[in-house]
């Protein structure tokens, strides 16, 4: 059983790979976009690099919610709705979906995707 | 396909008595696609179906371009269709019969049941590229 020190350390190399970002640019509250520059194929990237060094599986759309932005169910006036959050909340169990609840504004739903989101979902795999 | 063209331009026939589901659009650096194929070569399964594979293992100087333009087209028609927490869904479910001209693409699985649910009727996909970057622009139509 990995601890949540070593899950963290595994994830950052898997960052530092697929992203070339420097090991000392990835902290736990690091956003993948904002902060490290991640883009579509590099989530692709991140999720094959995360299956291999830690041998799960990571179903499409199981670490990343995939489009959300495009549901008119989901988004309304730029902000995720109730539902939506409530859909986030059930199906995306890792995400720190609480916060963004404060302010739901589509604007600020990349921030939800961190390092230690990734840390959260391996470890709920591991276990 | 009558209503699209040997140069592969759309008519608007395409359209006639059609109403638009939903449009997709991406864009991706060539040398990301690049480093992932190269990367990932032992997944690249999951991400595109032999046959595309087969148009990206060509070792001409295109093939980067042709697997962006690969990689952005399916992005696209995901965008296109709508493509939430449909969970299932595969990268596969989608094959990119034509990296060059608009065309149709073989749709299948679980996309080919969920269009079905949405009476998504046809879909539409076009890339284009340049050495640095690949976009490409779908149309699903009911």
């Amino acid at each position: 059983m990995l601890t949540k020190d070593e899950v963290y350390s595994k994830v950052t190399d898997c960052l530092v790979e697929a992203l070339g970002v420097d090991e000392d640019e990835v902290s736990p509250e690091s956003t993948l976009t904002g902060d490290l520059g991640a883009e579509s194929i590099d989530f692709l990237d991140i999720v094959f690099r995360l299956e291999k060094s830690f041998s799960i599986k990571i179903p499409r759309g199981g670490l990343f919610p995939e489009n959300i932005l495009s549901n008119p169910e989901f988004v309304k006036d730029g902000r995720v709705t109730e539902k939506g959050l409530q859909e986030l909340r059930d199906k995306m169990p890792h995400l720190d979906i609480d916060k963004f609840a404060n302010e739901p504004n589509v604007n600020n739903f990349a921030d939800l995707f961190t390092v230690d989101m990734l840390v959260n979902y391996v470890s709920t795999k591991l276990n | 396909m009558a209503d699209i063209d040997a140069a592969g331009s759309c008519h608007d026939s395409v359209l006639a008595g059609r109403r638009v589901y939903g449009i997709g659009v991406d864009v991706i650096e060539i040398v990301r696609i690049n480093r992932f194929v190269k990367n990932h070569s032992s997944m690249l399964q999951r991400v595109f179906t032999a046959s595309e594979r087969n148009l990206i293992s060509n070792p001409a100087k295109t093939s980067a371009q042709l697997s962006s333009r690969i990689f952005a087209m399916k992005e696209a028609i995901l965008k296109a269709c709508r493509i939430g927490w449909q969970e299932g869904v595969s990268w596969n479910d989608v094959e990119i019969t034509d990296c060059i001209h608009c065309h149709e693409p073989l749709l299948t699985g679980k996309l080919s049941l969920y269009m079905k649910s949405k009476r998504i009727c046809r879909v539409l996909v076009v890339s284009s590229a340049n050495n640095l970057y690949a976009v490409a622009q779908a149309i699903a139509l009911m």
